[in-house]
């Protein structure tokens, strides 16, 4: 319970950043790599490599940084060119009133910006190990 | 007129039209709306105008099961009744709540809202509230501040206004005692409710005992018990004279359907940003009132998905406070405060050694100016400290126990059971807020469902206090105590007021509804009394 509580007050912070991307509505994100882009979507990626950690260790079948950021490019730039952070606060509207949402951590958060915790899990340092699917076992 | 039950003599026989058994909420409601009427009303406290600790002790009860504060600190036993520890919340049932939902068991009440409606707006100033208005809309004006657009197919606001809190006891005494045609007799204790022995069907008198006094009689054409809703099946049970099982238990429905309102600090929302105007989920004055606004799962979403509600204010608070230690902190500190007691808690230690870092952090930014810590002192989130519908459930029920108090009456045992579907609704409910919020670009929820087992359980669960159901309302005999008019199935002259009447609770304190009920038994008794003058 406390330790919980504890990774929620410095999540939180971090959630804020999600929501509070209206704010910064005109910026573009920077990079010109795509996964990098879409991370620097985040507002506070501490809090959101910590969620994606926790997604990636429940659901290691999404362990692919290049899968999961075409499928954020899709969502958000289906007609190619800049991702731009009103497509991203549309997306996240979208999953929560289609019901596309994840309790992760006990946050109630929309796939979308799951995939992007969980994408900027696996680009920050000391997971980049990990940027490929673990292989699969048969047996 | 008021009478001490104390220096009445022996063997004295009161006489009335309507005889009232307990002033509480409804009782005094009852007697109020019955002043000025030409029927003589009799209202009957166990109590006097104070607390005493003797007739409190009347209260001491057996708890089975599941864990429950003691009984005798969970009601009040004087003038005025329970209302006098109210903390004044109110809002009316949703209009859902009164009909039969077939996802819910034993739901579906025989009136609907709009038969209450009016009943409410009459109940609205006995509580010391503002206009019989509930719609946000309606009062973020005054609020400075709108309800948060959240999608109505998922979430909504509801308001609570804010009664002073209205002690029934104090703010009605005068009322009362100048009523020339009511008397209202104090430190009477009733022992049994007894039919006439020529009719069964009618009840011809109470007996009725005093702790310092001699014991005396009421009789009356009608009769109402109105003690709360642990006792009024208990005094149903031990009035067994002429009905081995009580009255009214022909069914064994009394005692049964036993409801709390379980209140979780279930969830926390994160606001996405600082200033978002959340002035309406504040406590907003105007005058001697206030009311403030709470979230809850919307009729369209309930119906859906197949749940009962709950209610989700919005509390602000820091970040430091947030911490469990320092809550745990705090709880050590209050009972330390009150006086050098073996701490009953080791589990708040635990938590305070084991959060030890945020103890201290909290603790310096006490001690040390706080302009230095500005941004720790803002309130950054909201706890939602959630009242939840239960289901209701035959099992969870009052008997009689064994023990007996000093008038030799079977004191009362409680097993409060709640079914594990009322805990999954409100973790559902939650996602469907959750998701509601983030749709609105408004913030995030978080549920602390992982730790579901410590919240419902006895360290951290919290109760409304609200004794439901074990009279419960139903048309039909055979699932119901009362009828629609609240009279007792069998009975012809005895009614029961109060929330032990409610099929189901709905998620929010039932004192306005008891009220409204009361208002509207007053008209009927009023009417059937003067159709047999």
């Amino acid at each position: 319970m406390k330790i919980a509580r504890r990774s929620l007050l410095k999540a939180g912070s971090g959630l804020v950043a999600f929501a509070a991307l209206g704010r910064t509505a005109t910026a573009e994100p920077a990079s010109d790599d795509g996964a990098a882009r879409l991370v620097a979507l985040l507002g506070n990626r501490h809090a959101a490599i910590r969620l994606g950690r926790r997604h990636l260790s429940r659901h290691p079948e999404e362990r692919d940084a290049a899968q999961l950021a075409a499928r954020l490019t899709t969502r958000l730039a289906p007609a190619g060119g800049p991702i731009r952070r009103a497509a991203l606060r549309r997306s996240l509207a979208a999953d929560f009133a289609a019901g596309r949402v994840t309790a992760l951590d006990g946050w109630i958060l929309a796939n979308t910006e799951v995939d992007l915790c969980a994408l900027a899990a696996l680009k920050a340092p000391g997971t980049g190990a990990t940027l490929s699917p673990p292989p699969r076992h048969d047996g | 007129m008021f009478i001490d039950a104390r220096k009445l003599p022996a063997g004295t026989l009161l006489d009335c039209d309507i005889c009232i058994l307990g002033a509480g909420a409804a009782g005094i409601t009852l007697a109020r709306e019955l002043a000025g009427s030409p029927y003589k009303v009799c209202l009957l406290e166990s109590g006097g105008f104070d607390i005493d600790q003797a007739t409190q002790d009347l209260y001491k009860g057996e708890i089975a099961g599941r864990y429950y504060p003691p009984l005798d600190t969970a009601r009040l036993r004087f003038f005025g009744g329970s209302t006098n520890h109210w903390d004044g919340n109110c809002t009316p049932l949703d209009a859902l709540d009164f009909e039969n939902r077939d996802w819910v068991d034993y739901s579906g009440w025989p009136i609907s809202r709009s038969d209450v409606d009016p009943f409410y707006a009459r109940a609205q100033p006995y509580c010391q509230l503002g206009p019989y208005r509930y719609d946000p809309a309606y009062w973020a004006p005054l609020a400075g501040g709108p309800a948060l657009p959240l999608p109505p197919e998922k979430a909504t606001t509801n308001i609570a206004q804010l009664s002073p809190p209205t002690r029934f006891g104090e703010v009605y005494r005068d009322d009362i005692g100048r009523a020339a045609n009511v008397t209202a007799v104090l430190h009477a204790n009733v022992l049994e409710i007894v039919p006439r022995s020529d009719d069964a069907s009618r009840i011809g008198h109470v007996r009725v005992a005093v702790l310092k006094g001699a014991a005396f009689t009421v009789t009356g054409r009608h009769f109402v018990l109105a003690m709360g809703g642990i006792e009024n099946p208990r005094q149903l049970l031990l009035s067994n004279t002429s009905a081995p099982a009580g009255l009214g238990n022909q069914n064994d429905l009394v005692g049964r359907f036993f409801m709390e309102h379980p209140v979780v600090d279930g969830a926390t929302f994160q606001p996405s940003r600082k200033d978002l105007n959340l002035k309406l989920y504040g406590e907003t004055v105007f005058g001697e009132r206030a009311l403030t606004a709470f979230l809850q799962v919307s009729d369209a979403a309930l119906r859906r998905h197949k749940l009962t509600n709950m209610r989700a204010p919005l509390d602000p608070t820091t970040r430091y406070r947030a911490s469990v230690g320092v809550e745990a902190f705090d709880e050590l500190a209050d009972e330390l405060r009150g006086g050098p007691a073996p701490m009953s808690n080791w589990l708040d230690v635990k938590e305070v050694i084991e959060d030890f870092d945020m103890v201290l952090e909290a603790g310096a930014r006490k001690l040390l100016h706080r302009h230095l810590f500005a941004s720790a002192e803002d309130d950054v989130c909201f706890t939602m400290d959630t009242m939840v519908e239960q289901t209701p459930n035959p099992a969870s029920r009052v008997t009689l126990a064994e023990e007996r108090d000093v008038f030799g009456q079977r004191r009362v045992r409680l097993d409060w059971q709640i079914e594990q579907k009322t805990e999954d609704n409100l973790w559902r409910c939650f996602e469907i807020i959750g998701a509601a919020l983030g749709q609105a670009g408004v913030g995030r929820l978080r549920s602390w469902r992982e730790h579901a087992v410590r919240l419902w359980g006895k360290e951290r669960l919290n109760y409304g206090f609200h004794h439901m159901g074990t009279t419960r309302m139903h048309q039909n005999a055979s699932r119901g105590v009362v009828d629609a008019d609240c009279r007792v199935h069998g009975l012809k002259n005895l009614y029961v007021a109060g929330s032990s009447v409610f099929p189901t609770g709905g998620h929010v304190p039932p004192t306005l509804t008891i009220v409204a009920l009361a208002i509207r038994l007053a008209d009927h008794l009023k009417r059937i009394a003067g159709e047999r003058s």
